[in-house]
């Protein structure tokens, strides 16, 4: 037998953050329905938690916990997961653990085994576009099963010593009772850094008199370079992040309120994404390597539910692609169908829908709330109305018809309302018509109207046309066929002894505006070799310096690929062999008319004459992915635009708007593993979108982007009106009446206080209520 | 399903009028009496005429004409008001007659659909049978929308809503054919046909269609393209409508399949001209207040309609647009399986809206088929045409084919009930050693209907004190209007695949059963029709738990219900239930 390569599982694991000492315990949910409680909250339950000796770095001992602690002492327990080493050999088919056994099989030990571990925060480099701001932690490889700190430093620090703690990365040492090579990641504490102290009295008056104070430990930004006061006059922001100014800001937050003006404070997160890699010395002395990538978030704050869109059903889309094969097994599909559903009703529970459905609360005015209606009247300068009929609303009434609907599902039902999932090119459609298109009321990664996945939508249009009767006494098909090298899905959602769900992409948001646990747009931006996008829409912002060479010009224009920064990527088409088909990356921008109820017109503004959206990426290049290795045809702007346009042909009113180019199609993971490649996205670039501090997007962004991930509506309960009530999860005090968020009511968690003590504000919810801070679920 | 014209028979004073059909299929003259007929009191049976026939319009067509063209007829018919009777009365019994004919269509192409077999031999056989359930499913949708803009209209004139389904003897005369469910089949076809299509009265060869004809008051310009077209042509639709008048006039006589008395379409066309007509029914018999009382499609409608047209943006159609998007939709093989339902519920607070709404209601399905392609949607009869095509087409090469379930007509719970009309019901056993799941079932979607016409009924009455743009009870209310169909829906999926352990045919399925209550009347103060919303709730989760205690005797009785996850389903409706009886119980205990 011979080890021939190496993988890491999982590819991808998220940790979370918090400052508690002992890392949360594992912990897991069936993502199967449960008979018993076929509606109810997923129920968490403990599963071994692996407990390492702080001294040795063995794991001492496998425990599993009487009952669940999200918190200790008031401080949230991080989420610290283990990445595995996992072997290819020569006689097994399946991917084989790495272990002590299997290493002196092949007369090696674990110390040819070495790691290391390079992630960044670019969160400013990302505002600021200077490379100086660029936070970097890299270790050495090592072979030792020591804490090794993953220290940030900057070029605009302080100092060369100041630095960020990442968290820490440790080699566990295998012994008798947990041979296999592992590695545990341990996320920072969800501290808050900012720049240094000022030198005189008028700048310490910057932020207020009531601003979080940075500790002194943690002031190592220095105020004289770029991002301390980025959005001034004197030093303007550019190249924006969609939403923009996604950061700690004076005056009082947030900037709609205050004219606009956003002026950083220089705050910054020790959030952070990168890889870690192993490396096997093998007795030739050549080497056998593998990475994963790891990134630090904040907790899931809903444990025991999921998100109608993840990050899985996202990497699910990309391995499978967007279309269900015509032989799926159809209780496959029916179990994929009635799981959509299942997340539709997790996520509508924690939404206040007549709110978010733009009525007017209590006498106020919908305007003055936080909802996707009001950010659609704001974006397209359209008199706010409600999506759904303001008398139908009611959150556990809506609910309970998207749990009626799951029952029929469940009864053999052919889902029905296929016509009413809004399409991915149909996000951008304000009509009446297509607002109240599923999912409703809630942003998608393009900060239009949220879609599914062309995957998922198929899915229950595959369910639409009628399965064969379930025959739920009957085994499904299995669909996994174990893990291979090859079953890029099972390793995916690996699951490592140890880890927690919370640490699986599977509970990660994926309508990423910017995101919570990463910003998936951000991977996309370099699919076309040598061109590199803005992860929210089609503007190209760089192109790589031998572009000339790697992208071919493919009508001859004068136009070099050199050129094309500022150009926009309006159409892809694939190749005759690949089907010809053409994708644009924008869509029309439709409202109603206001004098037709049956009318639609096309919604522009001077700033967006055409009328045209960007389409997020992860549906927008689903069908493009195949081709990895190939040229497709990109049509580019004949001219740089700051605005978006709509493609134009060649007519007899005019010329063709656009130019064409041919472009090799990266591979979205590396070869042969689950891993995103890092051609497309390198250290820091998945989080770089995310708001900086983390905690502002608690408070910036409302639950209309991932409900049942950062709650909006919980403690709810039936009223004698038919209707339901409850507390907003930002609300100071618990009183049973709903506060809506105008963003200055003091009954709600302001920012400086989630800066300040974020861990004892914010409450988990588990089955929809507060959880008391010492216990969650139970075993 | 037999389908006899019920022609109005003279009264004779001191004897029952032969309120039925003069001829069966036999061709014997005989008495039959439909089900559910009351016994009429002597002195009503006094009365004059219950209303007149038609006249008989001969029929203008060259049947040689390789190009018939088929148009509307405009002549306004009135049926005759009786005297002791208002007009205004007269025009509520008409649309309650309306609402009562839409009701009993819906529920009868319901039973076809349901009673639709997907487990088919081949991939095409089931996709296209598939789309024959969407399409039936999407004219049963539209039928829904015209039974609650006919409720609106009844609100707009002060009158009670109804959602019964027989109201003999007095809309015996709007029937197309007796109430009977049925398994889809090729004569269930050519009723529904019948039931749908354009008046037989005129066949003009070469006549150019009107472009405003009368039923059809669309607003200049309003000119849409069909979403999908018929891939049956004219020449066809009208082979076929000579094929089913010469099967049905085979079955039920000549003289009752020509007289044009019970098209649906006439009904409508009867109630439009008298609502037209301020002499008979003045401005002071609208409410306009009652508009916001009314069902609205922003509530009811659930997405279904056309897409909007693109405008300039001066607001005219967008001649340069072009054809407007198709929503997604399976990929069934039939072209009309892929257009969606077009719910129409209209509101009036006019006499003009009220028309208008009329006319749109009448227009979808049950007016004639329109050539110039003004409705811009498929009718309901170009789309049982086409289902009446394929079907033939299919029985041709195969003729042991069946799209269905083997499944009784008229089944029922009640064994009193059959054992009074054994040829035209099948009963359900409740013995455990017999149906006695098929039994369980049945009586629960009868429990679920039941409790949909209640929520639809208090829907209505909660429209007056409930203003429509605050969310409240009336909205609640409404959703649970639509969780009970979705459940009746579940239900008959279920009932298809459960044995009706017939020892004469054991491939006998069991099926929806559709049994109205004894009554459909809410009680008269709110906390009381809260009460008996809980008091249905719980009746149907005790049928629920029986089907649990019986799977926990018999290992048969739980492998049968298991088999078609039964039990999974009735699971999570007791939790369902539990649910809504928390809210219903908050709503009772005042709790604010």
């Amino acid at each position: 037998m011979t080890i021939k390569q190496l993988r890491i599982l999982p590819p991808f694991a998220i940790g979370r953050l918090g400052s508690a000492s002992e890392p949360m315990d594992n912990y897991t949910f069936d993502l199967d329905i449960n008979p018993a409680d076929p509606l109810g909250y997923r129920q968490l339950k403990a599963q071994p938690t692996l407990i390492v000796d702080e001294n040795s770095g063995e794991i001492k001992d496998e425990v599993t916990p009487p009952r669940l602690e999200f918190k200790h002492g008031g401080r949230i327990r991080p989420v610290a997961p283990f990445l595995e080493v996992y072997a290819i050999t020569d006689t097994d088919e399946t991917l084989q653990p790495l272990t002590t056994t299997l290493l002196r099989k092949h007369e090696l030990n674990e110390h040819g085994i070495s790691w290391r571990a390079t992630v960044s925060n670019r969160k400013i480099v990302r505002r600021t576009g200077n490379h100086d701001d660029l936070i970097h932690a890299q270790t050495r490889w090592f072979s030792d099963h020591r804490s090794h700190t993953l220290a940030g430093r900057c070029a605009n620090f302080i100092s060369p010593e100041a630095s960020v703690n990442f968290g820490t990365v440790r080699f566990i040492k295998p012994n008798q009772n947990h041979p296999e090579i592992r590695l545990r990641f341990t996320p920072a504490q969800g501290l808050i850094y900012g720049p240094d102290q000022p030198t005189d009295d008028t700048q310490a008056q910057d932020a207020g008199s009531d601003a979080y104070q940075i500790s002194e430990d943690r002031a190592i930004y220095d105020r004289s370079k770029s991002w301390f006061g980025l959005g001034s006059p004197e030093h303007p922001a550019s190249n924006q992040t969609l939403p923009p100014s996604l950061f700690a800001i004076n005056p009082p937050a947030p900037s709609w309120l205050f004219d606009n003006v956003a002026i950083s404070r220089g705050y910054f997160d020790d959030a952070c994404d990168g890889f870690v890699e192993v490396q096997l010395a093998l007795k030739d002395g050549g080497t056998l390597t593998a990475k994963a990538r790891i990134c630090a978030a904040p907790p899931a704050m809903a444990p025991d539910s999921l998100f109608v869109r993840t990050l899985a059903d996202d990497l699910e889309q990309v391995i499978n692609g967007p279309d269900v094969a015509p032989n799926e097994d159809p209780e496959v599909t029916r179990k994929r169908a009635l799981d959509i559903i299942r997340r539709a009703y997790e996520t509508v529970r924690f939404m206040n829908v007549a709110v978010m459905n733009g009525n007017d609360f209590k006498g106020r005015p919908a305007l003055s709330l936080d909802s996707m209606p009001e950010e659609e009247a704001a974006d397209t300068q359209r008199a706010i109305r409600p999506v759904m009929a303001s008398g139908s609303v009611d959150t556990l009434a809506i609910m309970t018809l998207h749990q009626q609907v799951f029952a029929a599902l469940q009864g053999g039902a052919a889902p029905w309302f296929l016509h009413l999932l809004r399409q991915p090119d149909e996000v951008a459609d304000f009509t009446d018509r297509g607002r109240r298109k599923m999912p409703a009321l809630m942003c998608g990664a393009d900060n239009n109207y949220l879609a599914l996945t062309w995957r998922q939508i198929d899915t229950i249009r595959k369910a639409a046309e009628g399965l064969p009767a379930p025959k739920p006494n009957a085994a499904a098909a299995a669909v996994q066929k174990g893990l291979t090298p090859k079953n890029l899905s099972a390793q995916i959602s690996y699951e490592a002894k140890g880890n927690p769900i919370s640490s699986r992409p599977v509970t990660s948001v994926a309508n990423c505006c910017p995101g919570l646990e990463v910003d998936f747009r951000a991977v996309w931006r370099r699919l076309f070799k040598g061109i590199e996008l803005r992860e929210y829409d089609n503007l190209v912002i760089e192109v790589a310096k031998d572009c000339d060479a790697i992208v071919k010009s493919s009508d001859g224009g004068d136009l070099k690929p050199s050129q094309l920064a500022g150009h926009r990527l309006l159409r892809v088409v694939l190749p005759p062999e690949n089907g010809g088909k053409e994708f644009l990356m924008m869509t029309p921008m439709w409202g109603p008319s206001s004098s037709d109820s049956e009318g639609k017109i096309r919604l522009t503004t001077s700033s967006n004459p055409d009328g045209m959206a960007a389409v997020e990426w992860s549906n927008a290049l689903a069908r493009i992915l195949p081709c990895k290795g190939s040229m497709v045809r990109c049509d580019f702007s004949a001219e740089a635009s700051d605005q978006q346009m709509a493609l134009v042909e060649e007519s007899d009113d005019g010329p063709k708007n656009y130019v064409s180019f041919l472009c090799e199609v990266q591979a979205f993971f590396e070869d042969d593993t689950a891993v995103i490649s890092a051609a497309l996205a390198d250290a820091g670039e998945l989080t770089q979108g995310l708001c900086s501090p983390w905690q502002n997007d608690y408070r910036e962004c409302s639950c209309y982007y991932w409900a049942s991930a950062r709650p909006d509506y919980v403690n709810v309960e039936f009223t004698a009106s038919g209707l339901s009530t409850g507390d907003n999860w930002m609300q100071r005090e618990r009183s049973g009446s709903y506060v809506a968020d105008d963003y200055a009511d003091t009954r709600l968690l302001m920012y400086d206080e989630l800066f300040a003590r974020w861990e004892q504000a914010l409450k988990f919810q588990i089955g929809g209520r507060d959880a008391p801070d010492e216990t969650g679920g139970k075993t | 399903m037999t389908s006899r014209r019920r022609r109005s028979i003279p009264c004779v004073q001191g004897r029952e009028p032969l309120t039925a059909f003069d001829r069966d299929s036999t061709g014997s003259k005989a008495l039959v009496a439909c089900h559910d007929v009351p016994s009429l009191p002597a002195v009503w049976l006094q009365a004059s005429d219950v209303g007149v026939p038609l006249p008989d319009i001969p029929a203008r067509t060259n049947p040689k004409d390789p190009n018939p063209q088929i148009v509307e007829v405009t002549d306004p018919v009135y049926s005759k008001k009786r005297p002791d009777m208002s007009w205004r009365d007269h025009l509520v019994m008409l649309l309650t007659s309306g609402a009562e004919v839409e009701h009993a269509l819906m529920v009868q192409y319901l039973f076809a659909a349901y009673s639709i077999n997907s487990d088919q031999p081949t991939e095409e056989l089931r996709a296209l049978v598939e789309g024959w359930r969407a399409s039936i499913l999407s004219v049963a949708r539209e039928e829904m929308g015209h039974l609650l803009t006919v409720q609106n209209v009844l609100v707009l004139l002060g009158a009670p809503i109804s959602f019964h389904r027989e109201m003999m003897p007095w809309d015996h005369q709007f029937y197309p054919f007796p109430f009977s469910l049925e398994p889809l089949s090729i004569p269930t076809l050519q009723c529904f046909i019948y039931a749908e299509m354009p008046r037989l009265a005129e066949i003009e060869h070469g006549k150019i269609y009107p472009e405003t004809p009368k039923l059809l008051a669309m607003a200049p310009g309003r000119r849409r393209e069909k979403a999908a077209p018929s891939s049956i042509g004219p020449r066809q639709e009208w082979e076929c409508i000579q094929e089913v008048k010469r099967d049905l006039a085979k079955r039920f006589g000549e003289d009752n399949v020509n007289a044009d008395l019970h098209q649906v379409g006439e009904l409508y066309h009867q109630i439009i001209d008298l609502i037209s007509d301020p002499r008979r029914i003045p401005d002071s018999e609208f409410n306009e207040a009652s508009y916001d009382m009314q069902a609205d499609w922003n509530d009811w409608g659930r997405g279904y309609k056309p897409q909007p047209r693109e405008l300039t943006p001066d607001g005219d159609i967008d001649e340069a647009a072009g054809a407007r998007r198709l929503e997604a939709a399976p990929e069934f093989p039939s072209s009309m399986a892929r257009r969606h339902a077009h719910v129409q519920v209209e509101r009036a607070a006019t006499r003009a809206q009220a028309v208008k709404a009329l006319r749109a209601i009448s227009a979808q399905g049950e007016a004639p088929h329109l050539k110039a392609d003004d409705t811009g949607e498929p009718s309901h009869f170009e789309r049982f045409v086409q289902i009446y095509e394929e079907y033939k087409a299919l029985q041709k090469n195969d003729p042991s084919w069946k799209a269905t379930y083997d499944v009784p007509r008229n089944p029922t719970t009640r064994e009193d009930f059959a054992r009074l009309n054994p040829k035209k019901t099948t009963y359900i056993p409740a013995n455990l050693e017999s149906a006695a799941a098929a039994h369980l079932f049945a009586q629960l979607f009868n429990q679920r209907y039941r409790l949909l016409l209640n929520y639809l009924a208090h829907s209505f009455r909660l429209g007056r004190s409930q203003p429509l743009h605050q969310p409240g009870r009336r909205g609640m209310v409404m959703h649970r209007a639509f969780g009970e169909m979705y459940h009746l829906k579940t239900i008959a999926g279920l009932l298809v695949r459960l044995s009706l352990h017939d020892h004469k045919n054991p491939k006998a399925h069991a099926a929806p059963p559709f049994e109205l209550p004894y009554t459909l009347g809410l009680p008269l103060q709110e906390i009381d029709i809260w009460r008996q919303h809980r008091d249905l709730i719980a009746v149907s989760q005790h049928t629920c738990n029986e089907v649990f205690r019986l799977a926990g005797v018999s290992a048969s009785f739980k492998k049968e219900v298991g088999d078609i996850g039964g039990d999974i389903y009735l699971n999570t409706l007791i939790r369902l239930d539990n649910e809504a009886q928390r809210w219903i119980g908050a709503i009772l205990a005042g709790r604010s």
